[in-house]
């Protein structure tokens, strides 16, 4: 018999699932000084993380906008390995409810191209950090977050950092936003790399369960 | 009257983790009342489910000894079977999860299966996974798929027989009897499938069926399919669990 029976088997070629994700990033004024730096920092941890995992580089699409003064797209979706982290600067005040509706607007975009395309994709990302409380109107925002949630067309994640307006979070994050300790934005963006490498590594067919942050040495407070 | 050939195999990134294959299968053919049938299921246990491993496996040996209890009853077989014995599947799941002391929901588990006459088959389906068959409608000599995985899903968002709308999600099918079958978990789905084009890659199947269709015993070839699902080649491309159950209909027709 022959040594490898199913040598001949060849394989059906299809592209990448896809787990995208847009950074919703606070750069209002009140983020100068040791925050701003800190964040920056945590932002290039991430990138280096995930382009550290062959597969998550790939499969993890990154789009990133900031709210300070104005709401800015920063950088639109692309492969988290060709990400390119910027250096953000804090100005301004903090239109958040603007840039939430922006972000929900291009998670939709992007999984309409994947559809048109025959990507399979996992459920998208939304992560916010903020320091502060919307200067903008956010109501209206609020209501499709949790339109969205309920009809799980993304996952919502909202971080306050020291200063952040907890009860306004928590009436536009169904999940209960979580509080940064201190500036452990490093810590906050490893945690964020490792849970969607293990989501990009993710079978087809089910919820990964994420690592509990607020666990006794994890980066965020309850 | 069927060969039948079946292995699960871990994923490499379950091996890493230390994890254990959480898919399972079963399968017998059996001659009730004169008429050849055969009875297979396969089960995909979820990855966050503490002891999914053990839910795939009540489904799946559930769902056999049901169906063959339908079949030495000589009940027509029906939608309406097929979801009594994803029931009975459900329930043994349910017992299991109750002698383990465990909710049922950590002994989620996708689930496949078919019955297969001389001239008509039945398929079912909850979950993510594949059923591919080859034969039995005239003049169509493809490798075909009985259920689409449904566009616009999430990939880490499937259907659990476990999940209290697990009857909702079920997929039914009725079709005449296939000469080739194949029942796969999604760990297999991008190898065999091209998602974007909807079409079966029909050089993955070929080879393994001429295999089998050569083998004189087909457990002379288990050893080999579970070093193929393995197999470099295969984990470069999913590091998923993987089952793949084959039957070929062998001298009848």
């Amino acid at each position: 018999m022959d040594q490898m029976p199913f040598g001949g088997v060849s394989f059906a070629e299809n592209p990448d699932p896809r787990c995208h994700c847009v950074l919703l990033l606070d750069t209002s004024r009140s983020m100068e000084g040791a925050p701003i730096a800190a964040l920056n920092a945590g932002i290039k941890t991430y990138k280096d993380e995930l382009a550290a995992d062959s597969l998550a580089a790939k499969r993890v699409e990154v789009a990133l906008v900031t709210f300070g003064g104005e709401i800015t797209l920063v950088s639109d979706f692309g492969a988290a390995g060709e990400f390119r982290p910027p250096l953000l600067q804090p100005t301004g005040d903090t239109p958040m409810g603007g840039a939430i509706a922006k972000a929900l607007e291009m998670l939709q975009a992007r999984k309409q191209l994947y559809k048109q395309n025959g990507v399979q994709f996992y459920r998208p990302w939304l992560f916010l950090i903020t320091d502060g409380a919307p200067t903008d109107e956010w109501a209206a925002v609020a209501e499709k977050v949790k339109e969205g949630e309920a009809a799980r067309a993304f996952a919502f994640f909202a971080v306050g950092v020291s200063g952040a307006d907890f009860d306004i979070l928590k009436q536009i994050s169904v999940r209960e936003p979580l509080k940064l300790d201190g500036l452990r934005f490093r810590d906050l963006f490893v945690w964020l790399s490792n849970s969607q490498r293990a989501v990009s590594h993710s079978k087809a067919g089910e919820e990964t369960p994420l690592e509990n942050p607020t666990k006794p040495d994890g980066w965020a407070k309850v | 009257m069927w060969k039948l050939l079946r292995a699960s195999v871990p994923g490499s990134s379950h091996a890493k983790a230390g994890t254990q294959c959480q898919d399972s299968h079963a399968g017998t053919a059996t001659k009730p009342h004169g008429e050849h049938f055969l009875v297979v299921a396969c089960a995909d246990g979820a990855g966050s489910a503490a002891r999914s491993e053990e839910g795939a496996a009540a489904a799946t040996a559930g769902f056999v000894s049901a169906a063959c209890g339908f079949l030495d009853a000589q009940a027509d077989l029906t939608r309406e079977s097929l979801v009594d014995c994803f029931r009975a599947a459900r329930k043994s799941v349910e017992e299991r999860a109750a002698k383990l002391d465990v909710p049922a929901r950590e002994l989620a588990c996708t689930l496949l299966a078919a019955i297969v006459g001389e001239k008509e088959a039945w398929f079912a389906q909850v979950g993510d996974g594949l059923i591919v068959v080859r034969g039995g409608v005239r003049g169509n000599e493809e490798y075909l798929p009985v259920f689409w995985p449904r566009v616009g899903d999430y990939l880490n968002d499937s259907d659990f027989l476990t999940d209290d709308t697990y009857e909702k999600q079920l997929q039914f099918a009725q079709r005449p009897a296939p000469r080739e079958l194949a029942l796969s978990t999604d760990g297999l789905q991008m190898l065999m499938a091209n998602i974007s084009a909807r079409t079966i890659h029909q050089g993955f199947f070929s080879p393994i069926f001429s295999q089998l269709k050569q083998a004189q015993e087909p457990d002379e070839l288990l050893v080999p399919l579970s070093e193929f699902l393995s197999s470099a080649a295969v984990n470069e491309r999913t590091d998923d669990d993987k089952t793949l159950l084959l039957a070929l209909r062998d001298g009848l027709r």
